[in-house]
């Protein structure tokens, strides 16, 4: 078992009336687009022909492949590494996908079952395929990407012109995550009857979307025999199915589309076309799947939103790597560089205003801002001191590695590709390296009331919270760790945790020519507010941290003072 | 800010009401007739002893000054700290005075009151005195309260501005920082000159914004200064051709496209003379710059010369008047007294200013690729990044060919110059050069600076090249209602933009009035239309006002209306671009339409 343990001994978490949804921008009048983008979030998610057997708990500890790593001292060298999350989410790569419709699994004597309750309750292969049918939204991400909205999209980005479709390369690239094909070429290799360069044929590719194989890997090799043969996450991974039970592997598979890939990538002339930034936040979107396998995951495992949130963020920051890395040296080609999806939207999409100020106090403010969503709890936990008295060189080389990473996406408006490629990687290695070697124990026991903590000190970070991805992500933790606050007799955290949602979905924009409220305002009292409500529990719970002083990057405030003066600019 | 001071308050300006070309050289006397050599000769002399005789005079007066000041004696500190200042005194000599009837011997050619005009009502009269950073400012309260109104907020911008760019204004060197980066369009200051760097110093107050020289001087050949006056019409100096006046170094700015091209040296920004705003500066406070038109630019100043017309009536007593005006504008003689009379002057610089701000925004472009400022944003438009995010987007209804998401070219050139490349013939290849340059900057974000670079070159020569043929086309009344139908057919992608709708705007109500005074106006129920183009106000959240004057500024506060707290213009503006809907705007402009055909 490459991941968390499972345990029978579960604390079931109590039925949280408290919404997890996520907002997806700070803009305002985004809350069309937001429903949107839910849709197609959900869309991408996890579609699981899973046996129940995944119940059963493996208690192996961390077993995660020797590392075949030549290392060199230099920072700006090429590093030769294999990246474990990379090869468990091998599976899922786009060549190794085939146009093989997830009706192939949908026997009735496999996972075409009845709906569960109605006729054999224990039988381990089930419904999952009318479930995830019916009920998941991936299996609408072809109609999704068939829709007006979307071939307005494909007409302003030139893709199709006249409802013709003339530009195959770039289809090709929405294909990637809308639909379980291996891409337009071996659509048309398939299909040469069928495909029409004119239309987009509904016959040639999956008209269900995101199908099995995006999730599980390409059926061919162990469709047979996945039922009979018990493998290993590292022999699954290794013939074509991604082993999803572990959380860091889910978490990654996701993130391969939520996020993006070295083979899928959703970049700014996208955005700009219409389609809804990614915003991915691995807690949140498990929560609103609606799930095709047995959730007795949930009551299994002690602190489970813990620990798809600690899953979550680092697998989001695994794929943001892999897709920059990417970017960067695609960009030495043909691609588009600098990418400003990379980049914080409201780095620049603000309006311009007097008495403005880049929330970064160090930067002087003439690039953008290198976005800080994929790289929130890493980077927190890192200078948290979550790896306090384990500070191996692996600890500090990631922490290094994502600093000298940031200063070349903001050294200037274009940054230096080829420098940006090689930080990339060499970042995603030592994450690699941080998660297998340093991190393990700290993850195992990574509980909610740790990410409590987390989200406690992360909430008196006052010059970062004045970003609204930083603050975003800031509230996901909190609700994340809820089983940790929520128990405390104090229950005014929970309508504080209202109002900074509230607060941060910002009010739609009126056109009203005295809209002077800065929503920063609201945002500011809201987080004081809540940073007081967590404090408390957040002290009694975590007796371990409050010797904690000391950080990588210096020294820490474990529990800041209650008040925050003001909110900067 | 229109007061009236006493001679004894003007100081030395007051003074030299009876000098008369005191400097006029023996060389450049017309041999031909030796009795107007003996008439001159004594003129001379008459004036070299008023010279001397007043020289006594004006010394004490300008003491007196002093004293009054120290005094606290209320005054007008921009005329005190001007008066101190060699060159501006030089001018103030004969351009100082207004209805002297010795001077007015000489106001064929010009009022004579132009430094008055500039120095009491002119906005850049003051413009290195507005952002000189507050602390930097080492008066006394005497002299505090003197300049009074004049430093206020935009000082306080400044002076948060170079704390944020790092220089230490405390040190000589973090002025001299300032003054290479700020004062050389605030105050001229030119890194290629050393003979006035004396003035930016930072004990220096004594120029305190734009000078006489930093516009009509062309480097620091000064030739011109001694030759350029005089009593008589009649001299061989007015008959030079703007090129031999450059020579002797007065800078032509007798026609829209030299003026067009001073002005934007600073307005959109030069790197030759260090002229650039970066993005780092608009981050640390500088207000956006914002779109120029020339010709309503001109018209607010407000002028302090006579436009053409004024001038051609004004010279009717000159018997080479017709050649004057054809070395000035190089046309024939015998079409002067028909082109004087029938050119829509005003249109043609709009036109011609407008060419000249596009070519300018791309040469700065073309430059920044050798001044390490490749792919600054400031070089682009403010909008293509700066707007809110929105469902549904008008920025979406673009034309396909444009790669969404891209950093666009400055946008508000765009509708003006579409019209003046309709009245040009034969074509320049302007419009080809342009849609490889964009096509180029569509490839890749900011785009490949190699290939950029050499299609801005391309694009520029064009600009020119049509810029001289529209400058020998005639502008007359069809042409100027074409202008106006055009105009009024602006696509509707050009419209995306606020400032490209200001700019719209802007000429369509310039032609109108301009076709109105002379007598080619337009129907009423057009008029009206045009009149409400300009008058939705707060509706359409475009504005056309600009603040005017040497007491406006961008953050002098506006009118308050009754239970709103004042905005400056500043605020409401960014206010009117966050706001701006290019749907109303277009649905005027259709109404506009239906009225024209």
């Amino acid at each position: 078992m490459l991941g968390l343990p499972l345990s029978r001994t579960s604390i079931r978490l109590r039925e949280m009336s408290l919404p997890t949804t996520i907002l997806v921008s700070r803009q305002p009048l985004f809350q069309k687009m937001m429903l949107t983008h839910f849709r197609l979030a959900i869309a991408f998610s996890l579609v699981s022909i899973v046996t129940v057997r995944s119940a059963e708990p493996d208690r192996q500890p961390i077993d995660k492949p020797a590392c075949l790593q030549i290392t060199s001292a230099q920072d700006s060298s090429w590093r030769i590494s294999r990246v474990w999350l990379e090869e468990m989410s091998q599976p899922v790569r786009r060549q190794d996908l085939s146009i093989e419709p997830s009706a192939s699994c949908a026997a009735t004597s496999c996972h075409g079952g009845p709906r569960p309750g109605i006729a054999e309750p224990l039988a381990v292969r089930g419904a999952e395929y009318p479930l995830w049918l019916e009920n998941d939204p991936h299996a609408q991400s072809w109609r999704t990407l068939c829709s007006p909205t979307s071939l307005a999209m494909l007409e302003r980005l030139n893709i199709m012109q006249s409802g013709k479709l003339v530009n195959a390369i770039a289809f090709d690239n929405c294909l990637a995550c809308h639909n379980s094909t291996g891409g337009y070429e071996a659509a048309s290799k398939l299909n040469h009857s069928k495909l029409n360069h004119s239309e987009l044929n509904h016959s040639v590719f999956n008209a269900e979307g995101v199908g099995c194989a995006n999730c599980h890997g390409r059926s061919q090799n162990w469709r047979s025999d996945h039922y009979r043969l018990q493998r290993d996450n590292a022999s699954n991974a290794a013939i074509g199915l991604a082993p999803n039970k572990d959380l860091f592997v889910r978490a990654r598979v996701c993130a391969a589309c939520h996020i993006g890939d070295s083979d899928r990538d959703m970049n700014h002339d996208i955005i700009a076309a219409g389609h809804p930034a990614l915003h991915y936040e691995f807690t949140t979107f498990h929560n609103m799947l609606p799930k095709h396998w047995r959730e007795s995951e949930r009551s299994a495992t002690p602190d489970f939103e813990a620990k798809l949130w600690l899953a979550g963020q680092v697998a989001a920051l695994d794929a943001s790597l892999a897709l920059l890395e990417s970017r960067a040296a695609k960009s030495l080609s043909v691609g588009t560089w600098p990418e400003f999806a990379a980049s914080d939207c409201s780095s620049c999409h603000q309006n311009l205003r007097i008495g403005a100020r880049k929330y970064e106090a160090d930067a002087r403010g003439s690039a953008n801002t290198f976005s800080t969503w994929n790289r929130f709890g890493v980077e927190q936990l890192l200078s948290q001191g979550f790896t306090q008295g384990n500070e191996t060189p692996t600890t500090q080389k990631i922490a290094l590695s994502l600093d000298h990473l940031s200063k070349l996406m903001s050294a200037g408006a274009i940054p230096e590709a080829a420098a940006v490629q090689v930080a990339a990687h060499n970042a995603r290695i030592d994450l690699d390296a941080w998660l297998r070697h340093s991190a393990s124990p700290e993850m195992l026991r990574f509980s909610a009331s740790s990410l409590h903590r987390v989200a406690a000190i992360a909430l008196a970070d006052r010059d970062k919270l004045n970003s609204w991805e930083f603050t975003a992500q800031t509230y996901l933790a909190v609700i994340a760790a809820r089983s940790s606050w929520m128990n405390s007799a104090d229950t005014t955290a929970l309508s504080d945790a209202s109002q900074l949602r509230r607060a941060l979905l910002f009010k739609p924009f009126t056109h009203s020519i005295s809209l002077l409220d800065d929503p920063k305002r609201e945002i500011q009292s809201a987080t004081a507010n809540l940073l007081k409500s967590l404090q408390p529990t957040a002290n009694v719970q975590s007796p371990r941290d409050k010797t904690n002083s000391k950080s990588l990057r210096g020294e820490v405030e474990v529990l800041p003072p209650p008040a925050l003066p003001s909110f900067p600019n | 800010m229109s007061m009236t001071f006493s001679d004894q308050e003007l100081g030395f300006f007051a003074m030299p009401k009876l000098i008369i070309d005191p400097l006029y050289p023996l060389s450049n006397l017309p041999k031909s007739s030796s009795w107007k050599r003996v008439i001159a000769l004594n003129v001379i002399a008459i004036n070299i002893a008023l010279v001397m005789a007043l020289g006594t005079t004006m010394q004490p007066a300008h003491c007196q000054q002093k004293e009054a000041l120290q005094s606290g004696l209320p005054g007008d500190a921009v005329l005190q700290a001007w008066g101190e200042n060699s060159e501006v005194r030089k001018c103030g000599i004969c351009h100082y005075v207004s209805g002297n009837a010795f001077a007015r011997r000489d106001t064929d050619f010009c009022q004579l009151d132009e430094a008055q005009t500039w120095l009491q009502s002119d906005k850049h009269a003051v413009s290195r005195l507005r952002i000189e950073p507050l602390s930097q400012i080492e008066l006394d309260e005497k002299k505090k309260e003197a300049i009074g109104d004049l430093l206020g907020e935009s000082n306080l911008v400044s002076y948060r501005l170079c704390q944020q760019l790092g220089y230490d204004l405390a040190t000589e060197k973090g002025y001299d920082q300032f003054r290479d980066n700020c004062l050389t369009c605030h105050a001229g200051y030119d890194p290629n000159q050393l003979t006035a760097s004396d003035d930016f110093k930072r004990s220096n107050s004594h120029h305190p914004g734009i000078s006489c020289n930093n516009c009509h001087q062309r480097g620091e050949a000064s030739r011109w200064v001694d030759l350029h006056g005089g009593l008589s019409n009649d001299r061989p100096w007015r008959l030079l051709s703007p090129a031999e006046k450059e020579e002797a170094g007065l800078r032509d700015l007798m026609d829209a496209p030299s003026q067009a091209k001073l002005c934007t040296t600073c307005h959109i920004g030069d790197h030759e003379r260090r002229m650039f705003i970066t993005h780092e500066m608009y981050v640390a406070g500088h207000p956006p710059l914002p779109s120029f038109e020339l010709q309503t630019y001109l018209s607010t100043l407000p002028p302090h010369w006579r436009n053409f017309n004024s001038t051609y009536a004004s010279l009717e007593g000159f018997s080479q008047r017709a050649e004057y005006f054809a070395v000035n504008l190089a046309i024939p003689n015998e079409d002067i007294p028909r082109v004087m009379e029938d050119t829509f002057w005003e249109t043609r610089t709009l036109l011609l200013g407008a060419m000249q701000a596009a070519e300018q925004s791309i040469a700065l472009m073309a430059d920044s690729n050798s001044n390490q400022h490749w792919g600054d944003y400031a070089l682009y438009d403010c909008a293509s990044c700066h707007h809110e995010l929105r469902l549904p987007s008008f920025r979406q209804q673009r034309a396909a060919h444009e790669v969404p998401g891209r950093p666009r070219l400055p946008e508000w050139p765009t509708p003006l110059i579409e019209v003046a490349l309709q009245l040009e013939h034969p074509a320049s290849g302007v419009k080809e050069a342009r849609g490889n340059l964009l096509s180029l900057i569509n490839q890749t974000p900011f785009g490949n600076p190699k290939d950029c670079l050499q299609a801005a070159r391309v694009l520029s020569e064009a600009l020119k090249r049509s810029s001289v043929q529209l400058t020998r086309s005639s502008i007359e009344a069809e042409q100027a209602r074409q202008v106006v139908k055009l105009l009024a057919h602006t696509s509707d992608d050009a419209l995306l933009d606020y400032h490209a709708a200001r700019q719209t705007i802007w000429a369509i109500q310039l032609v109108d009035r301009e076709l109105a005074a002379k007598g080619h106006a337009l129907r009423d129920s057009t008029r009206a239309a045009i009149k409400q183009l300009g008058t939705l106000g707060q509706q359409s959240f475009v504005s056309t006002e600009l603040p005017a004057g040497r007491s406006g500024t961008l953050y002098t506060p506006a009118q308050a209306t009754p239970g709103k707290e004042p905005l400056s213009y500043l605020a409401a503006e960014l206010l009117r671009m966050r706001a701006y809907d290019p749907q109303k705007i277009r649905t005027q402009m259709r109404e506009l339409c239906t009225q024209l055909d």
